[in-house]
Order: C-alpha cells, then sequence, then structure tokens
C-alpha cells in the first residue's frame, strides 16, 4: 500500500512540476560551429562532454588555439558524402538539471556546388552547469 | 548472356578509344618521311601492371605518410610515383590551381611551394586573403604538392607549385557565382596549367546547354575558355561521392563539349584502407565514390580513401576521404606528366596520362574506372617505339622523319673513341615516343660503341701470332697467263698473274695490303693474321673483306699500285709504292729496302673505319690522304732495324641531317719500330723488340648538334656539342718476341707484350701478355 502511494505520489509531482514548471530556454556561453573533413575527426562522431577522452583531441583538430576552458561540450554529426552542410544549435532548454540541445543540420542546396568530401558538421559549446545533455537533431 | 558481354565489351573499347581518336591524326601529321617511323600503336596498349620499380631512396618515410597502418598499399606506391620520381619528374615548374576552400599557405610542408595569393583570390569574401577556414583546400593542396623536405609528408608532384583561390565558404560550400569567379582569375594567369577542383555540383545533365545551365553560365564559359587557349589549362574533376553510377554534373558536362573533354578528366576514388566502412582495402572503387558511368572516356581513377594530408589550423598532418581528394592525386601525376615531357600539348597530356592507366582485370571496368588506376610508371615511359627525329626542329611537320633507336648507331675507331668517349660522357639528346612525340632523355653515347685496340688482346690472339706462317707458293710462277695460287690451309683464295720475267705482277684478292705483306720485314716472326702484320701495315687501307688488286712493275718490286675496295665495293682506296732502295740491288747482305706510300681513300658513311647510320651517318664521301713510309735495314750479319710511319689527313663527308655537323680534318699518325737478331745467343734463336704506336688523332674535332628540348609549341630545339677528337694519352705497344728452331720438325716461339695507355687512354690500365708456343710436326 506504502509502496503504490509513492508511485503516485511522484507521477503526481512530476506531472506539477512539468506543467507548472516551463523549461528554461538558455544560450550557450560560448558557441563555434563548421564542418570537417579530417577522418579522426568524425570517426567517433556523437556527442562529447569535456569528461570524454576525445574531447580535447577532437578540439585539437579544429584549432589548436582553441581554448580548452571555453568549451564543456561538443557534438559531431554523422559524416555526409559532401560539403556544405551546416550544423546550428537551434537552442538550448534546461530543465532542472538537464539539457537539451536542438540541432538542425541544413543540407546543401540542390545542383550546389560542395567540396567532394565526406565531412561532418559540429558545434563546440559552453554550457553553465549542465549534468546531464540530450541531444536532437533536426 | 553471351550477347551481353560481347556489346560491353565492344562498349568498352570504344570508350578506351575515344580519347585517342587524336593519335592516328597526329601520327599522320607527324610520322612522314620513312625513317623507320613506326605507328602510334596506341590502340592496342594495354597495361597490365603498376609496377612501383622507382629507386628506394625515393620510397622514404615521407612518401608513406599518406597512408596509415591499415592501409595494404601506400597511396603513392599504388600510382607507382616514385617511378616518375626515379626518371627525374617531381612536378618543378609546373602551376597548379587549386579552387578550394583556400589552403593554409604558412603550413611548413607546403609554404616554400605556395604561389603568394593573387588578388581576388578570395572570391568568397572578395578580397586577396585565400586562406583555408575550413582545411579541405590545405588537404587538397597537399596532396599534389607538400614539400619533400625531410620532414612529414610530401606530395605526388612536390616539387610543383599551388595558386590558391577560395571559392568555398568555411561549410564547404561555393557561394553562387564563386566556382565561375575563380575561373575568370585562372583564366587570367597565364602560368598556371592544371585547375584541381575537388568540389562538385549534384544532379544531371543531358546536353551542354542542360550542363551550362546546370552548373553555373559562367563557370561553364569560363572552363570552355581555358580549355580553348593556345596552351590549355587541364581541369581535373572529382567525380562526386555519392556512390552512384554516374558522376556528378561537372563530369557529365565533359561529355558534351570537346573542346573541354580534350583537357579535363574526371577522377574516381578506389580504397585500399582495409578498416575503414567504404571498402576492403583492395584498390577497388571506393564504397562512397561516384563511378565513372557515361564518362569513362575522359575518367580514370585514384586512391581516395583515408589519404593522408596536411591540415589547415597548424603545421600538422590528417586524415581524409573522398573523390576530393583523389583528383589531387591525378593532378599531381600530370604535373609529373607534364614536367616530364615539355613537347607535348596538355591535350596530349591529357591522353597520355589516360591512355597509361592500369586497365587489366579489375580496373577493366570502363563504366567504374573510365580508363582505369592511375599508373605514373607507364605514364613516365615509351607507349610506342622511342625514335630519333632526323634534323628536322618541327615535331609534327610532315617532312620530318624518324629513325628507331637500333637504327642510329656510331662504331667509332679506336684512334679516337677515348676522346669521344670523354666527350660525350654526361650529354644528353632527347629521342620521341612515337606514340604521341613525347620526349626522353638519353645519353648520348647510347649510339657510340667503341673501338678498341686492346680489345684484341686476346690469348687466341696472342696465340695465333706464334704459330708458323703460313706458307704460299705460286704454281707456275712465270707462266704467262696463270691464275693459280695454292696456299697451305686454303688460307687466302686469290690468284694472281705473273708474267714471265719478273717485270710485271699482277694479284687479285690477295689479303688486304698483299703488296705490303709481300715485304714484310716481321714475317720471320709473324703470321699473316691481321693481329700479327698491324704493326707495319698501312693503316689507311682499313678493309679485308673485299676485293684487293695489287700491281707492281719488273721483280724488284721498285713501283707499284696498291688498291682496295671493301665487301660493298663501296670503299676504295688506291696507294702508289715506291721502293728506291732494294735488298736485291748492290749488296743485298747490307742494302736496305725503302718503301714509300702516297695514297688515298675515300669511305661510304664511314672515315678511318669509323662506320655509322642513321642520326650519326656520315656523307659517301669521306676522304683520307696519306702517306707513309717502311724501312729495313740490315746492320752487320746478325741485326735487322725495321721502322715505319704512316701519317693520314681525313675529311669527313657530311650527310644531311646529320646530328654530325661539322668537322675540322683530322690528321692521324702511327709508328712501329724494331730491333731483330739472329742467332740469339745460340744458332737457330731469334729475338725481336718493337715498338708500336697504333693509329691515333693528333689534332681534329667534330661537331654534334643534338635535340637538347623541346617545347609544348612542338617545336625541337638544338645545341651543339663539340668534340676534340685527340685522346688524352698515346698507347704505346712494347714487345720481345723469341723464336727458337728446336730441331727441324719443332719450333718454340714466345712474345711479351706490354700495353701502356691502352686505347690512348690514361685511365686504362697496363696490359701485360706472355704467351708460349710449341709446335712439333710429325
Amino acid at each position: 500500500m506504502l509502496n503504490k502511494f509513492v508511485i503516485i505520489s511522484s507521477l503526481f509531482l512530476f506531472s506539477c512540476s512539468s506543467y507548472l514548471i516551463q523549461a528554461e530556454e538558455i544560450k550557450p556561453k560560448n558557441l563555434k560551429c563548421g564542418s570537417n573533413s579530417g577522418v579522426a575527426f568524425f570517426e567517433k562522431n556523437g556527442s562529447f562532454t569535456i569528461d570524454d577522452k576525445d574531447f580535447n583531441y577532437k578540439l585539437g583538430l579544429i584549432d589548436k588555439n582553441l581554448d580548452k576552458s571555453d568549451f564543456n561540450f561538443i557534438y559531431i554529426s554523422k559524416p555526409q558524402t559532401s560539403g556544405g552542410y551546416v550544423l546550428e544549435v537551434e537552442k538550448i532548454t534546461k530543465n532542472k538539471n538537464k539539457h537539451r540541445i536542438y540541432f538542425k543540420e541544413k543540407t546543401p542546396p540542390k545542383g550546389s556546388s560542395n567540396i567532394a568530401a565526406i565531412t561532418a558538421t559540429y558545434c563546440f559549446l559552453q554550457i553553465d552547469n549542465f549534468d546531464k545533455v540530450v541531444v536532437f537533431i533536426r | 548472356m553471351t550477347s551481353f558481354r560481347i556489346t560491353k565489351n565492344l562498349f568498352f573499347k570504344i570508350y578506351k578509344l575515344l580519347p585517342i581518336l587524336f593519335i592516328p591524326l597526329l601520327l599522320n601529321a607527324c610520322g612522314g618521311g620513312g625513317g623507320g617511323a613506326s605507328s602510334g600503336g596506341a590502340a592496342s596498349y594495354t597495361v597490365t601492371n603498376c609496377n612501383d620499380n622507382g629507386a628506394s631512396s625515393h620510397r622514404d618515410s615521407e612518401y608513406r605518410y599518406m597512408s596509415s597502418a591499415y592501409h595494404s598499399t601506400d597511396p603513392l606506391e599504388a600510382i607507382c610515383a616514385s617511378s616518375a620520381y626515379t626518371r627525374g619528374a617531381t612536378g618543378d615548374g609546373i602551376q597548379v590551381a587549386v579552387i578550394d576552400s583556400g589552403i593554409h599557405e604558412t603550413h611548413t610542408d607546403l609554404n616554400d611551394n605556395m604561389i603568394a595569393y593573387t588578388t581576388g583570390s578570395d572570391v568568397v569574401n572578395s578580397d586577396n586573403d585565400a586562406s583555408d577556414d575550413n582545411g579541405h583546400g590545405t588537404n587538397v593542396a597537399g596532396i599534389i604538392a607538400a614539400e619533400h623536405n625531410s620532414s612529414g609528408m610530401h606530395g605526388v608532384a612536390y616539387d610543383a607549385e599551388i595558386y590558391g583561390f577560395k571559392a568555398f565558404n568555411a561549410a564547404g560550400a561555393a557561394p553562387s557565382g564563386a566556382t565561375g569567379a575563380a575561373y575568370a582569375l585562372v583564366e587570367a594567369i597565364g602560368a598556371i596549367d592544371i585547375i584541381n577542383n575537388s568540389w562538385t555540383s549534384e544532379g544531371t545533365c543531358t546536353s551542354a546547354s542542360d550542363c551550362r545551365s546546370k552548373i553555373g553560365t559562367t563557370l561553364y564559359d569560363n572552363w570552355e575558355d581555358v580549355s580553348q587557349l593556345s596552351t590549355p589549362k587541364i581541369s581535373v574533376f572529382a567525380a562526386g561521392n555519392s556512390g552512384e553510377s554516374e558522376p556528378d554534373l561537372e563530369c557529365q558536362t565533359m561529355k558534351y563539349n570537346s573542346d573541354i573533354n580534350a583537357v579535363s578528366v574526371c577522377v574516381v576514388a578506389v580504397s585500399y584502407y582495409t578498416s575503414g566502412p567504404y571498402s576492403t582495402g583492395d584498390g577497388k572503387i571506393a564504397s562512397f565514390s561516384d563511378r565513372c558511368g557515361s564518362v569513362a572516356a575522359y575518367c580514370i581513377a585514384a586512391p581516395g580513401d583515408r589519404i593522408g594530408s596536411l591540415t589547415h589550423t597548424s603545421n600538422g598532418f590528417e586524415y581524409t576521404t573522398g573523390t576530393s581528394f583523389a583528383a589531387p592525386m591525378v593532378s599531381g601525376g600530370l604535373a609529373l606528366i607534364m614536367e616530364e615531357f615539355s613537347s607535348l600539348t596538355p591535350a596530349q597530356v591529357v591522353t597520355r596520362l589516360l591512355t597509361t592507366a592500369n586497365d587489366s582485370s579489375e580496373y577493366s571496368q570502363t563504366s567504374i574506372y573510365g580508363h582505369g588506376m592511375m599508373n605514373l610508371n607507364a605514364a613516365t615511359t615509351a607507349v610506342a617505339n622511342l625514335q630519333t627525329i632526323n634534323g628536322s626542329n618541327l615535331l609534327d611537320d610532315e617532312n620530318t622523319s624518324y629513325y628507331d633507336l637500333a637504327n642510329n648507331t656510331f662504331t667509332s675507331s679506336a684512334s679516337f673513341s677515348n676522346a669521344l668517349n670523354s666527350a660525350l660522357a654526361g650529354q644528353t639528346m632527347e629521342v620521341y615516343d612515337s606514340f604521341d612525340r613525347a620526349n626522353f632523355e638519353v645519353g648520348v653515347s647510347s649510339f657510340f660503341t667503341s673501338g678498341s685496340y686492346t680489345s684484341q688482346n686476346t690469348v687466341e690472339n696472342h696465340m695465333a701470332r706464334l704459330q708458323p706462317k703460313t706458307k704460299e707458293k705460286v704454281k707456275h710462277k712465270n707462266l704467262y697467263g696463270n691464275f693459280t695460287m695454292e696456299v697451305d690451309g686454303n688460307y687466302v683464295q686469290s690468284s694472281m698473274f705473273q708474267s714471265a720475267g719478273d717485270f710485271l705482277a699482277l694479284g687479285f684478292n690477295q689479303s688486304t695490303n698483299s703488296f705490303e705483306n709481300a715485304v714484310d720485314p716481321l714475317s720471320g716472326f709473324f703470321n699473316d693474321s691481321n693481329f700479327g702484320n698491324n704493326y707495319l701495315v698501312n693503316p689507311y687501307f682499313h678493309t679485308g673483306s673485299g676485293q684487293d688488286y695489287f700491281m707492281s712493275f719488273n721483280g724488284n718490286s721498285s713501283f707499284g699500285i696498291d688498291t682496295f675496295t671493301n665487301g660493298n665495293n663501296s670503299d676504295l682506296g688506291l696507294a702508289f709504292n715506291l721502293n728506291p732502295l732494294s735488298s736485291t740491288s748492290g749488296d743485298a747482305k747490307y742494302a736496305g729496302d725503302l718503301q714509300i706510300v702516297l695514297g688515298t681513300n675515300y669511305e661510304q658513311n664511314k672515315f678511318l673505319n669509323s662506320s655509322s647510320t642513321g642520326v650519326f651517318a656520315t656523307g659517301d664521301m669521306s676522304n683520307t690522304n696519306f702517306t707513309g713510309v717502311k724501312y729495313k735495314k740490315n746492320l752487320g750479319d746478325d741485326f735487322t732495324f725495321v721502322g715505319s710511319g704512316f701519317a693520314g689527313y681525313t675529311y669527313i663527308d657530311k650527310a644531311s641531317n646529320s646530328y654530325i655537323d661539322k668537322s675540322t680534318p683530322l690528321l692521324t699518325s702511327t709508328f712501329t719500330l724494331g730491333l731483330a737478331k739472329a742467332n740469339f745467343i745460340k744458332k737457330d734463336q731469334r729475338i725481336g723488340f718493337f715498338i708500336n704506336q697504333p693509329q691515333r688523332v693528333e689534332d681534329g674535332s667534330l661537331s654534334l648538334r643534338v635535340p637538347t628540348s623541346s617545347d609544348r609549341d612542338r617545336t625541337v630545339t638544338y645545341s651543339n656539342l663539340n668534340v676534340d677528337l685527340e685522346p688524352d694519352a698515346r698507347q704505346i705497344n712494347f714487345d720481345i718476341i723469341f723464336h727458337k728452331a728446336v730441331t727441324e720438325t719443332s719450333n718454340l716461339s714466345a712474345n711479351l707484350t706490354h700495353v701502356q695507355n691502352g686505347d690512348h687512354s690514361n685511365s686504362s690500365k697496363n696490359q701485360n701478355f706472355i704467351s708460349l708456343f710449341y709446335k712439333k710436326t710429325f
């Protein structure tokens, strides 16, 4: 009986908080997006936080002059067959300790001229105080 | 199924032949005049292998840098670049434009090969700073021309120079009109030879106008313009990375414009990377790469999966994948071919690249690989016969004729071969591939064979020298009209007419210099072999194979005429021999024999017995006027002194179109001194000492006029090569000869020969020979 109550209570509270507490949209402190055709850069594509061992390595492949303290999150998209793809951060929301980052990757216009390399787009961000990150791509 | 294969094969062959349809026209234009010219033979030309056989010094760590641990074959090895490097092709002097995302021009592995950004070179931002904010352009430039500087990697054409044009932004996309604008900038720079385009526009076009519309009218028109220049610029395009059966728009455009496709190449990518997602690492088409499809006639394959190159963010290196990186492989390859063959037009450079691709086995699938896998070994090797050009300075003129290499020879006399060898050492000249008249460099000396006196110093010759002289006797000596001469062992086939009373002697077909042999003072020592007799005979009568006539008046031979012709009756010699002193006059025992010789000879396509053919041929009437003296005198009862000396003055007849352009008369000499003693220590023992100088040029020179360079306007430049024919030393032979009659039926002979400065060369090692001969008759 007690167990049931707890569960119901939790559901109620979650529902209540979702309803009562709106997700906060935040701006990254630092943001750098681009594309790269270095194989090592996108071999392990996905999201990397500052704790990932590949973080600094990937950062160095983009620009050795970048200050590692300026970023704490990378997202690298899956490789594309040409250049011309553009990755943008559409918005970042924070809900309690969970950050949701919405990326939008634009495909090159039909018939446009683009470099003929396998490339991946990326964004480097610095976001304050995040514990969990969920990435959405459009 | 069978009928499909036949159709498909025919289809492939047609594509294979399309780009070389020019060749028959070219050969018709330039192959005239005979002289051994062979047809191009390109239609049947098949390249089965890419053999990366360059010097190991060219396959260093920089050569391997483009590959990783998971490559089955290094990219540069796969295209056999080291073979081209060994032949001297490094891209030096060739300038390549890279239309891309800009270039990291200060990269330490590229900066020395970078041309400073030109005005407006950043088309994206409309400024003069074509720096790279994406990395792709730097990757591409590195594959073409990263330096060979003992650090990191080097590009395919590591001495080529790079122009950077930024037409792509940081995202790798070209703003509208940017590529066309970049082409306009390239068109304005005459020095640019090749344009690398590692980018594409996806889509399909079905006609010239359709393609023009889809790739952009500015790009199309400017591409056409650079292709129509008097010296067109070669355009290289990546095929695209969609893994489709047809390449992207730019490659498709090539099909519909003959001016463009004559100097344009489409490139698909193969993979040697064993660990990636795009292949099994066996050099087959990478899964991402578009195929050549209907553009096969202008298409070639090159490595494009995980190619190491330069980064734009530092002086570092990274790996990249895509047809983007196969294209600069080909641009670099074209730079090597272009540098190696300065005689080829840009269209011919493209044709050679495509024709020499490895098109066997897997690569015979033209719908995938077009002409096949780029092969820089075959591309820098002769496709057909190498030939010399016969004096003309126009490679394609209908009156220009060519000789196959084997038909150009010069076999020199040892009287000047040492000087000739020294003068020709390291000298080079051009010969031409009958396929496209690509110019190849060869050593001038490769056509020359040295005559040698010392080569005659064989054991066999020395032994033969000591064999007892062949006995000759004339039957019916005094019978008028008898033409028979009997020779022991059938040594000489000859006939003689000798009148009664020894008043007149006529000879026919004796061994050469028969008249002189009759008074050879050494006949007691040496037999009749040429080797033995060379010490005293007239050196200006060179032949022994032809017909020989002599005539002498009265039995004392006080006056005679000696003639020769060679086997072809093309050489003629005439000598007058005067014998003012005769051992038969006065006191024969102590009298001397003196013979004075005056004469002249004419040699056809030779001089001083140096024969030549092809572009080194001499004329029909090289002439030598000569004089000589031979003297023998008995000194006391046992000693005999002999001496001879000859000198000649040779005028070389120049043949039309011969590379032997001019000459001064050649003064030559030879001499022999000897002293013989009979009853040496014991009766029936004889000994002789002889000093001899073989024929030697004392003064005179040749001027060779050889082709040494050629230009893309198909003209040849000749250079003069002056050859002083006087050797740097004087050969002297020292001989001691001993003869002993052991019994009436047995003889013992010995000969010690010391040769100093053999073949008149101060670099020759001295030679010493000791020979013994014992003969017993049973």
